[in-house]
């Protein structure tokens, strides 16, 4: 005759509760014996990368006015370096010689120099007859 | 009128000239001579009157550029009419007598705009001082002064100077404009008369309003066409006659004979659209067949081709003068015209063209 192997509820409490000891047991050393894994932390972009970054998709700001253009004379070019050495020193220019002209100007205002100096222009001996 | 003593000729009297715009230009930079140099070391190498093209046209290029061409730099009015006179194997000589003699009363910028002209013997008009509007007395009048001066000022003895004068006291720049000066008006002009007349007494602000019918009992439409105004409207003027040249040790001279004192009406030698009338008054020129004998033989072989009566505008204006007195004064009368016996027998063939045959008949009269 065969033999019927039945447990009751009352058995089974015993042997449930060890299983989930062990089971709390295994998860706790397991869990104490594993690296920790890393979190990602958010960095703040380099300067390269943050000019190198792509376009977003985000819809740009509304254009504002151009401002009206002012007085400021505009940057001009830097004219790119050349390979062309630079003297050290510049070629000597020739000064042009200031004019003097002070003893013209002394004379010529001075109304007792020049009835000093002045010779009276000889008159022609032949002089035109009638009226011109 | 007399000329300034040496000194005065170039004193400067009036310093603030030297802060003017042309003062800070520096005497060397128009005058060259010695910089640094004093007393007459620095007179090397100066040049007394610059050159108007050297000196001026550097600013004032327009003006400088055009006065080239003007009358009074080219004196282009003489050299044409002794070239007509003359033959062209003759004109070597005419340019040396003309070099002599005609040149002192060429005009540069400055014989007008700082000093007296070379022919009163130069010297400073205003301390060096540069005259936008020269002197009128020293240097309008200083050159046209026996003829204009006399008759505009009333210094002919016995006759009215002119009314412009008289009663308005108008310098000569009042009608004569810069740009007539400076030959901008018609730089073409070859002589004093070319093109139309300029000044014009009916000119915009001047006598515009007078035409025929304006009123004015003798301002008939046919009096306009046959007349200029000075026909009526001028009077006694001075004629001058038998000028010669010619040099005494280097020295040029000229004798005239006296002035005659005289108005006569011929007929117009330059009749044209724009000077149409048939009759304006005509002055006696002082040039005789043997005016330029000292340099040659014969140099006027063509003496006949021009009259030496010749067209003229007086400078005596009057509203009334004898011709304004009555009809008769010019209808069927020869007193005031050119007649054939007011010329000389030798200049008959020259003034054929001007000479009055027959006076506008008298009034009531059928011819």
């Amino acid at each position: 005759m065969n033999k019927t192997t039945t447990f009751s509820s009352a058995s089974l409490w015993p042997r449930a509760a060890v299983l989930a000891v062990l089971l709390v047991l295994v998860l706790s050393l397991a869990a104490c014996g594993a690296e920790p894994t890393p979190t990602s932390v958010a960095q703040a972009p380099t300067a390269t990368e943050a000019m190198a970054a792509e376009p977003t998709d985000t819809e740009a700001p509304p254009p504002t006015d151009t401002p009206a253009p002012t007085d400021t004379p505009l940057p001009t070019d830097t004219p790119a370096p050349t390979d062309t050495p630079v003297p050290t020193e510049p070629p000597p220019t020739p000064t042009p010689e200031p004019i003097d002209d002070t003893g013209c100007i002394a004379c010529h205002t001075s109304q007792e120099t020049l009835q000093a100096m002045a010779t009276e222009e000889e008159a022609p001996e032949v002089e035109s007859e009638g009226e011109g | 009128m007399p000329p300034l003593e040496a000194w005065e000729k170039v004193y400067i009297s009036n310093e603030d000239f030297l802060d003017s715009i042309h003062g800070q230009m520096g005497c060397i930079t128009c005058h060259g001579g010695v910089s640094g140099a004093k007393g007459m070391d620095a007179h090397e190498g100066v040049v007394r009157e610059p050159d108007s093209v050297e000196a001026c046209g550097a600013c004032h290029s327009e003006t400088v550029t055009a006065d080239q061409n003007s009358l009074h730099s080219d004196l282009a009015g003489y050299t044409r009419v002794l070239a007509a006179r003359s033959s062209p194997e003759n004109m070597d000589a005419i340019e040396e007598m003309m070099g002599n003699h005609c040149t002192t009363c060429h005009t540069t910028c400055g014989q007008c705009h700082v000093s007296r002209p070379t022919n009163l013997g130069g010297g400073l008009t205003a301390g060096h001082e540069f005259k936008e509007v020269p002197p009128m007395n020293l240097t309008c009048t200083g050159c046209h002064g026996s003829r204009i001066e006399n008759e505009y000022k009333g210094r002919n003895e016995g006759v009215s100077g002119d009314l412009h004068w008289i009663k308005n006291g108008m310098p000569c720049f009042s009608c004569h404009s810069a740009d007539e000066m400076h030959g901008t008006l018609d730089p073409e002009a070859e002589f004093r008369y070319d093109g139309p007349p300029s000044p014009s007494c009916q000119d915009p602000d001047c006598h515009e309003a007078v035409a025929p019918g304006d009123g004015i009992p003798n301002h008939t439409e046919v009096h306009f066409e046959a007349m200029s105004c000075q026909v009526c409207h001028s009077t006694t003027y001075k004629n001058c006659y038998s000028c010669h040249v010619a040099q005494e040790e280097g020295v040029a001279f000229f004798q005239i004979e006296p002035s005659v004192m005289d108005f006569k009406i011929g007929r117009n030698p330059l009749q044209s659209e724009d000077r149409p009338w048939t009759y304006v008054p005509v002055r006696h020129v002082p040039v005789d067949p043997e005016s330029f004998a000292y340099y040659g033989e014969d140099l006027l072989p063509n003496f006949d081709a021009v009259p030496t009566w010749k067209y003229a505008t007086p400078h005596n204006i009057q509203r009334q003068t004898p011709q304004t007195e009555s009809c008769t004064a010019c209808h069927g009368s020869t007193e005031f015209f050119l007649t054939a016996d007011d010329v000389l027998p030798e200049e008959l063939e020259a003034n054929q063209d001007v000479i009055v045959e027959e006076p506008p008949p008298a009034l009531g009269s059928s011819n």
